[in-house]
């Protein structure tokens, strides 16, 4: 089924968006949610609410991508259960390490710099991202946005794994000098 | 710091859902290395195939246009070529074919001239109204015969063509001298000239060589 045509049955208020989005975005979502949590039960459950997320966003949100606007959704529930277990100690993973790797593109404290809000970041990012070449701003966003291992990342874009850990080292340097840059702290 | 990792974090999942969608699109992988330069090898070597195929063939059309439609240099200096190939000079015909060689050297490649000895009168046939001619070709240069014919006769010490009222149509026509290779040719130029008067004629005979182009043989004779 066409995007446009599951979003109408959301704004129709017909259950069947359910079943359709689950068809059709399933596997999508889970392995988002899979990769954060690395727990088959806990990512069910946040494709599961993924789905009443979306149920409450549409209507009045029409999203222009489903895809991506369903996996923000995934991305966020699987990152707030993960930070929960991880307070409970019951964590692990993938993302810690992604979370690692990103502090290195963090001011360091005592900086002057403007403190932005989360939007005002995520916008700066996306700006810095559309300056990158097609592959690694991908690359960029499968690590940090899909949360894929490394060695998932090498074996999709047919790369040794040490060449794949490079680019992103590269990026998350650009990425430390455009925000510096830009006078940006986080 | 983690609190810092944290936000960064959050702010990267609110980035385009077109970058998005993008990074989770099929990927195209790029082609290795070595297929590129592989690739780039066959078609310098069709190229080079090709061009080593097309120039000889645009040669050899060229030269054989200039065969065709020779400009007027060529034309004079194949006259006097000719003229040495009659029975006229037929005691030095190996003297004759060095003096035109020079003159068109790639001509000479493709062009091989019948020795003057070639086409030759048989004296005992020759009456005022008819004559044979044996023809002779070399081995793998068959001539072919176009089909008109005329005589010339010797006046002021050139050869002058002899008036006709008619433009002969020789029985022999176009058509190649079987091999092996000698051959008796009849002409009889009644129809065309009537009886001839004593004196020195020749016979012209425009030829087809084996390579295309056109020559013309001259048998010489004596009306007594």
């Amino acid at each position: 089924m066409e995007d446009s045509a599951i979003i109408d049955l959301y704004w129709a208020r017909e259950e069947r968006a359910l079943s359709e989005t689950d068809t059709k975005y399933g596997g999508y979502c889970r392995s988002i949610a899979h990769n954060i949590l690395k727990n088959r039960e806990d990512s069910e459950e946040c494709v599961s609410d993924t789905w009443l997320h979306a149920w409450n966003a549409m209507p009045p949100q029409r999203p222009s991508i489903l895809s991506s606007f369903l996996g923000r959704i995934t991305r966020n529930l699987s990152f707030d259960r993960c930070r929960r277990q991880n307070a409970e100690k019951r964590g692990g993973g993938t993302l810690p390490l992604a979370l690692d790797e990103l502090s290195e593109c963090v001011a360091a404290p005592g900086r002057v710099e403007q403190a932005l809000e989360a939007q005002e970041l995520a916008e700066a990012i996306d700006r810095f991202l559309r300056t990158l070449p097609e592959r690694e701003c991908s690359i960029f966003l499968r690590r940090y946005w899909y949360v894929d291992s490394v060695q998932d990342i090498a074996a999709r874009y047919a790369l040794r794994e040490n060449t794949a850990k490079s680019i992103l080292f590269r990026t998350r340097e650009k990425l430390r000098r455009y925000l510096a840059g830009e006078g940006i702290i986080v | 710091m983690k609190e810092q990792s944290e936000k960064l974090f959050r702010a990267i999942g609110d980035v385009g859902d077109d970058l998005i969608a993008r990074a989770d699109a099929p990927v195209r992988k790029a082609p290795r290395v070595w297929v590129k330069w592989a690739a780039l090898a066959a078609c310098c070597a069709l190229v080079i195939g090709a061009a080593a195929f097309v120039v000889p063939m645009f040669r050899a059309g060229s030269s054989g246009l200039s065969k065709a439609a020779p400009p007027a240099e060529a034309v004079t200096m194949e006259a006097p070529a000719e003229e040495k190939m009659t029975l006229e000079t037929a005691e030095a015909p190996a003297e004759a074919m060095p003096e035109a060689a020079p003159a068109e050297p790639a001509e000479q490649k493709t062009r091989t001239l019948p020795g003057a000895d070639c086409f030759a009168v048989v004296p005992e046939s020759v009456t005022r109204t008819a004559a044979d001619v044996t023809l002779t070709n070399e081995d793998g240069a068959v001539l072919a015969l176009r089909s008109e014919y005329w005589l010339e006769t010797q006046a002021d010490g050139d050869w002058q063509p002899l008036t006709s009222n008619l433009l002969k149509a020789q029985s022999q026509t176009d058509e190649a001298a079987p091999e092996p290779s000698v051959c008796t040719l009849h002409y009889d130029w009644q129809p065309l000239y009537g009886e001839l008067t004593p004196g020195e004629y020749r016979l012209a005979q425009p030829v087809i060589l084996p390579d295309g182009s056109e020559y013309t043989l001259y048998a010489e004779f004596t009306i007594e």
